[in-house]
């Protein structure tokens, strides 16, 4: 079950993308996303999901794989679609019973529809072609000015990284878990969503102690090793803007710009 | 035959590129009453073969029967099979989880139908083999010591009255002596009828008390037999990635010494005896 979940899982692959700065990637997802929130005229989205498919493409990662990580949001867009058509005021298209369809409702349900994917598309990208450890110290490096007004940016990275590295730990676990009670004889897979729910009791109590004695495993052992916050820690890759890095942002800001501009012209 | 294994084949995706094929034409029979140890390097597929028996994983091809039936036919009662193949996982103390020690023993036999009353009758009974006392039944599994907690855990899996016990490195991490009592426990079952399955990394457990020694490597079998049989090839055994029990390489290093040993035997008694011979003999 929680084998196949894509969305949002670092695809290995060495391409150009790949090898950007987390900051540039971080910079550029940003950027795109306010823009796509700026825009006003529906047929501008055209040109922004074939920017996201040409980055996918440069990226090495199949349209398919992204695909698949969209497919968790059909039903948050089809409701989208169908509420935005409803509720908008303006002309008639069609009515069933006390439902009104309007011109203006589809051509907004398209837009936010479009939105929604557009972000997805582009966040998913950022996730697929970064690992969370970069992630997490591209944040850290990103966020760093706020150590300034006593934000303990430094210590909220090392949290979200080790939180991160324990993702598949835990699932490896939940697996264990479940094959072990499935062999004292329950049934996780049948039963109605009640009897179901009572199952996950056998399920969710071995997992909460088990991340609390890791968690406490960890500590010991982070502190053996000399981890203490007051210390400045040294990075093992440090980040570092390369020319790829400034081309990279310099098409962020265009296409940034560009966006922005069809609201004046168009 | 009570378990026919032919010719399974499992793989599995380790990343979006990667297969890894983990069994590959394992083939095995288990007569009723036996003591089988399964040996073999980590990863060698010991771990991944054991979770076929009770159907947690399906393999890609090939059969296993139980008691003469096909375990992947339609409908065949998988529940029945899991509570007739006792599985005992590494770290079973990691899936205690109940308020009291006898609820959590008595979660197998409830899942398997049992009133409550019957259930704790079972519970009962298995806490008192793996020699957890009455005293402990009403607190807290998470109470207890690393060992007790084991014990408790594959109590756990004794409630159920498995006719086959299959137990994933029992031993790892116990103490010498909880570690002898679990083992003769499992003997003392054997007696009474019970096929025990012992998956280990201790060669010294193995050969004194296995009757017959499988050994996997890198997803298949290849060895099988008695732990005089399997332990006789000394080159096989290293190219497995094990060791000799020590009492056999004691033997060995002995030969090579030029002490004229001829029976190698894993039993220590039996080596001791036969030490005790040579050395009488050259005195006479």
């Amino acid at each position: 079950m929680m084998r196949d979940i894509t969305i949002g899982k670092y695809y290995n692959q060495d391409s150009l993308v790949h090898q950007l700065d987390c900051r540039t990637k971080l910079a550029g997802t940003l950027l795109f996303i306010i823009a796509i929130f700026l825009v006003n005229r529906p047929v501008v989205y055209i040109p922004c999901l074939l920017y996201i498919l040409i980055l996918y493409k440069v990226a090495r990662i199949p349209w398919s794989y992204a695909l698949k990580g969209l497919k968790g949001f059909a039903l948050l867009l089809l409701f989208t679609f169908i509420f935005r058509s409803i509720i908008t005021d303006g002309r008639e298209i069609l009515t069933v019973w006390i439902f009104t369809v309007t011109y203006e409702g589809v051509l907004k349900a398209i837009s936010l529809m479009a939105r929604i994917m557009l972000m997805v598309l582009s966040a998913s990208l950022l996730a697929y072609t970064t690992t969370p450890t970069q992630m997490a110290s591209g944040l850290e490096k990103s966020l760093f000015f706020l150590e300034k007004v006593h934000v303990p940016i430094r210590e909220m990275s090392m949290m979200v990284s080790i939180a991160f590295r324990f993702i598949p730990v835990f699932i490896e676990e939940v697996n264990i878990i479940m094959d072990a009670q499935a062999s004292r004889g329950v049934d996780f897979h049948s039963g109605s969503i009640f009897r179901r729910m009572g199952k996950v009791m056998p399920l969710v109590i071995p997992l909460f102690v088990s991340a609390i004695r890791r968690s406490a495993d960890l500590a010991m052992a982070m502190e053996a090793r000399g981890y203490s916050e007051a210390s400045e820690r040294t990075k093992y890759r440090p980040l570092r803007y390369t020319s790829k890095d400034r081309i990279a942002y310099v098409i962020a800001i265009v296409v940034f710009v560009l966006l922005i501009l069809t609201r004046i012209i168009l | 035959m009570l378990i026919e294994v032919e010719k399974l084949n499992y793989t599995y995706a380790s990343s979006e590129k990667e297969k890894v094929h983990a069994l590959k034409d394992v083939s095995l029979n288990i007569r009723q009453g036996e003591f089988v140890a399964l040996v073999g390097s980590s990863g060698s597929g010991k771990s991944t073969f054991v979770r076929h028996l009770n159907g947690l994983i399906k393999a890609d091809s090939g059969d296993i029967r139980f008691q003469g039936e096909s375990i992947y036919q339609k409908k065949y009662p998988i529940s029945k099979l899991r509570q007739k193949v006792g599985l005992v996982f590494q770290y079973p103390e990691h899936q205690l989880f109940s308020r009291s020690v006898l609820a959590d023993v008595a979660f197998g036999p409830r899942n398997m139908g049992d009133s409550k009353e019957e259930a704790e009758n079972k519970a009962k009974a298995a806490l008192e083999k793996v020699g957890i006392g009455e005293e402990l039944f009403e607190g807290s599994p998470y109470e207890l010591s690393g060992g007790q907690m084991r014990r408790v855990a594959i109590a756990g899996i004794l409630a159920m009255e498995p006719e086959v016990l299959v137990l994933d490195e029992p031993t790892a991490g116990l103490d010498p002596y909880v570690r002898n009592q679990l083992l003769n426990l499992l003997k003392k079952m054997q007696k009474s009828g019970v096929t025990i399955l012992l998956v280990s990394h201790s060669m010294e457990e193995v050969a004194n008390y296995a009757d017959r020694v499988v050994v996997f490597n890198s997803g298949r079998i290849c060895m099988d037999g008695s732990p005089e049989e399997v332990f006789a090839d000394k080159e096989k055994i290293r190219k497995a990635g094990l060791e000799m029990p020590q009492v056999m390489e004691a033997l060995w290093q002995l030969k090579e010494q030029g002490i004229p040993v001829h029976e190698f035997t894993c039993n220590e008694k039996t080596a001791i005896c036969q030490i005790v011979d040579i050395i009488k003999k050259k005195e006479a």
